[in-house]
């Protein structure tokens, strides 16, 4: 348990405070950006928002992002509810429900206040097919340009023509902001955010390898957390930053012996996007019984491509080819070969006892093959997995007592393959 | 499986290979024209008897359709699948594939997979258009050589005047069902066994239902209805909604009307042909680029059917027609029509008396305000 575990309200470490600044001000810079008439773009999370540094003074909000902050900041449940009283079913993902509560609604339950009017709206299927409807939605509304990056499905190695089709699609998309802005486009900028993120996923990658420490000085809550500046200011110089301060925090405590997970038995992985509205209460409780989810697939992926577990680095050249060989990075919408993959170079590189498989009836694309995918790595990996209800952003749709003992029963599964010596392990 | 037998035999009869396709919109004369019977995997449920094979794969907040189509080719009570041939669709249809091809292979029954990819950027002009022609080149090309069969201009054209009869065979008798002379839940039957057998029987049952002598006399006092939704309702919510005195005088359903709406002409080139069956096809909210029209082509269609009122027919934990339901019902509600919203799950098939009571009511409400 790392110091401010130990003293609940303890300040943050300088990390934390600085996730919570950079945060604070990405929002308080899009209000005044849009106040200043910027040219307001609503990308979803794939988008590789890098591009719109080729053009000035556009600036870029995440809905996705805001979904979950709301979520995590005890909002979801009101922002959702305001969507589902204007037509939305509570089956539809609770993203996408809380955010158009948030703006078909009333954006005061927000913990931003909502986002700024788009100009333009910019999804991509390789996040999922339910996000083009949900921006479809704003597009009819507010009769705002929608334009959709069509990502062939990632089962396999990406091929030449499925990436000639992205960069096709790509240039359209500058072509169409150009024309909207009266701008010319800067690839040499775009080169230069390409650069910075590829610095600070640099940092990144190097942060979750500390993972394979044992104890380790990271859990997921803190990937979840920090994954936000690469989601919501992608190429900037403060994102680098960020990363190398997150680094040096990690490995400062390494050589101080203040783990987060003090008496750290049982490593395991998640599987799923973060459960946004118990990053606090399941890191505490699972710590309190010496378990540290070490890694998620989710935040793992990140710098990557098709299940590899090696940052895949920008080389310089041409920046829209290398947008869109990078398209493939999410593990969310892969097959099952590449979602497997990616988890079994997780356990080879940092060590795993156990996995937790988060069914969410939110993702649907995310979660459908998980059942295949528990068979698969107890097959091929002889490591016990649990399959437990949670949906991301929802918290009406997560019931705590039942989720902790399916985890009580995987970690007695951990215990018995570890042999009668073994503790035992009670939540 | 209950009550395949029919189909399985019309199938092993016509002696050609299987093909497997989901979701409903497949490049079935290219399969027809290269030697297979393309069937599509849609309206599944009448055959199967529980969805227990899928159940060990597939998550119940899965769609009924996407849980049927897994146990029917997981079950194994199907015998000669050759091959699957899927495409680019929502998140839950974009995960089966693997899960699919690694458990008949384990149980197995090796099938082989196919799959092109739709630009659901749209496929007007330039690298979309050229992008998918290039996938449709690619799926002949794996189709040439794995059936050893050379692809030929003459037989895809066959195939194409074969699709076109079915499809034209539909508009005869949906516009039989608008004049009260068939049943909508007979027709709707007769669609969804004309995806599970050759479209040569296909077309033959299709014609001796449009020889069939009218089966409702009733033509009176009967309110105009049109049905919206992925399925059609179950064959008894079709007979209520009919019991209630309402007739379908449209279908948006996107295993029939959508399916057939539209047919190409063939120039010579596939790649072509395909482009426009998909750039012209009807509007249907799992063809992403066709959102814009929707709402347009669905007021035109009331319109031009004399439609009073819409019954949608949702599909349980279908993203895509429930983000879109909202902003189709205001524009129905702004042209004055009347919208009745249904929730169709995979075990309310077996339980619609719920569902009944509301379509009586609405009846009553449209019989309300007069025909
Ligand atoms: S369905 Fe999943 S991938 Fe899509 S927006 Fe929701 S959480 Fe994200
Ligand atoms: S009904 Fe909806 S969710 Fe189900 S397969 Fe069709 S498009 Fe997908």
């Amino acid at each position: 348990m790392t110091e401010n575990e130990k003293r609940p309200g303890a300040p943050k470490s300088r990390a934390g405070q600085n996730l919570t600044a950079l945060i604070m001000n990405h929002y308080a810079m899009l209000h005044d950006a849009a106040k200043d008439k910027q040219f307001v773009v609503w990308a979803s999370i794939s988008v590789p928002t890098e591009i719109f540094k080729g053009f000035e003074n556009v600036i870029v909000a995440i809905p996705e992002n805001h979904a979950a902050m709301s979520a995590a900041k005890n909002a979801g449940v009101p922002l959702a509810q305001q969507a589902e009283a204007i037509g939305f079913s509570m089956d539809l993902c609770s993203y996408a429900r809380i955010d158009l509560g948030t703006e078909l609604g009333d954006p005061k339950a927000s913990p931003a206040g909502g986002l700024p009017r788009p100009d333009l709206l910019v999804s991509d299927t390789n996040n999922c097919s339910l996000l083009i409807k949900w921006f479809d939605i704003y597009h009819r509304l507010w009769g705002v340009p929608h334009f959709v990056i069509d990502v062939p499905f990632c089962y396999e190695e990406q091929k030449e023509t499925d990436r000639e089709w992205i960069v096709g699609q790509l240039r359209e998309l500058v072509t169409l902001v150009g024309s909207m802005t009266g701008q010319a486009f800067n690839p040499d900028k775009v080169k230069k955010a390409l650069a910075r993120t590829n610095e600070a996923l640099v940092h990144w990658k190097a942060f979750l390898a500390l993972a394979a420490h044992r104890p380790s000085p990271i859990t997921a809550f803190d990937t979840f957390a920090h994954m936000a500046p690469f989601v919501v200011s992608r190429g900037e110089k403060q994102t680098a930053l960020h990363y190398k301060m997150l680094l040096g925090e990690a490995r400062a405590r390494i050589d101080a012996g203040d783990y987060p997970v003090q008496n750290e038995r049982y490593r395991l992985l998640w599987d799923n996007i973060a459960p946004w509205h118990q990053l606090r209460a399941m890191k505490a409780r699972l710590a309190a019984s010496g378990a540290n989810l070490v890694h998620a697939t989710y935040t793992s992926c990140i710098g990557t491509v098709e299940g590899g577990y090696a940052h895949y680095p920008y080389d310089g050249r041409d920046p829209l080819l290398y947008m869109a060989r990078v398209q493939n990075f999410s593990v969310c919408p892969y097959g099952l070969r590449l979602r497997f993959k990616a988890m079994a170079e997780i356990i080879g590189h940092v060590g795993i006892d156990g996995v937790v498989f988060a069914s969410n009836r939110s993702c649907k694309v995310y979660s459908i093959m998980q059942m295949d995918l528990q068979r698969l790595i107890e097959e091929k990996h002889g490591i016990p997995t649990i399959l437990i209800d949670v949906d991301h952003a929802d918290v009406r749709k997560y019931d705590e007592e039942s989720v902790f003992l399916r985890i009580e029963a995987l970690i007695e599964r951990i215990d018995q393959n570890r042999g009668p010596g073994a503790r035992p392990y009670r939540c | 499986m209950k009550g395949f037998d029919a189909l399985e035999r019309a199938l092993g009869e016509s002696g050609r290979p299987v093909v497997c396709c989901f979701p409903l919109y497949p490049p079935l004369e290219l399969f027809h024209a290269m030697g297979f019977n393309p069937i599509v995997l849609w309206g599944l449920k009448p055959f199967l008897a529980s969805t227990s094979a899928c159940d060990k794969h597939v998550q119940t907040f899965a769609c009924s359709v996407g849980r049927h189509l897994t146990e029917f080719l997981l079950s194994g009570d199907v015998a000669g699948v050759d091959s699957v041939f899927f495409y680019n669709a929502c998140d839950t249809l974009r995960n089966l594939p693997e899960i699919l091809s690694r458990n008949m292979i384990g149980a197995g029954r090796q099938a082989k997979f196919y799959h092109f990819h739709v630009p659901m950027q749209g496929l007007g002009a330039g690298v979309g258009r050229d992008y998918f022609k290039g996938e449709v080149g690619r799926l002949a090309s794996s189709l040439e050589k794995d059936c050893h069969v050379a692809f030929s201009n003459r037989n895809f054209q066959d195939s194409v005047e074969k699709y076109r009869k079915m499809r034209g065979l539909h508009a005869v008798l949906q516009e039989r069902v608008a004049r009260g002379q068939l049943g909508f839940g007979r027709y709707a039957r007769a669609v969804h066994e004309g995806h599970l057998v050759p479209v040569e029987a296909a077309i033959d049952t299709l014609q001796s239902l449009a020889r069939e002598p009218p089966s409702n006399p009733r033509r009176e006092g009967l309110h105009r209805v049109m049905l919206s939704g992925i399925m059609p309702p179950p064959p008894e919510l079709s007979d209520a909604i009919e019991r209630a005195g309402l007739v379908v005088a449209a279908n948006d359903i996107a295993s029939m009307h959508r399916s057939f709406r539209h047919t190409p002409r063939f120039n010579g080139d596939v790649g072509d042909y395909y482009v426009d069956f998909y750039s012209r096809h009807c509007p249907c909210p799992t063809l992403l680029f066709t959102a814009d029209q929707r709402a347009g082509y669905l007021a035109d269609m009331a319109k031009d059917n004399g439609v009073e009122g819409v019954i949608f027919v949702g599909e349980k934990f279908c993203e895509y027609e429930y983000l879109e339901f909202p902003h189709i019902e205001k524009i129905f509600k702004q042209n004055g029509i009347h919208v009745l919203s249904l929730e169709v799950s995979i075990d309310d098939r077996d339980n619609v008396a719920p569902l009944e009571g509301r379509i009586e009511a609405f009846a009553e409400l449209l019989g309300s305000e007069g025909p």
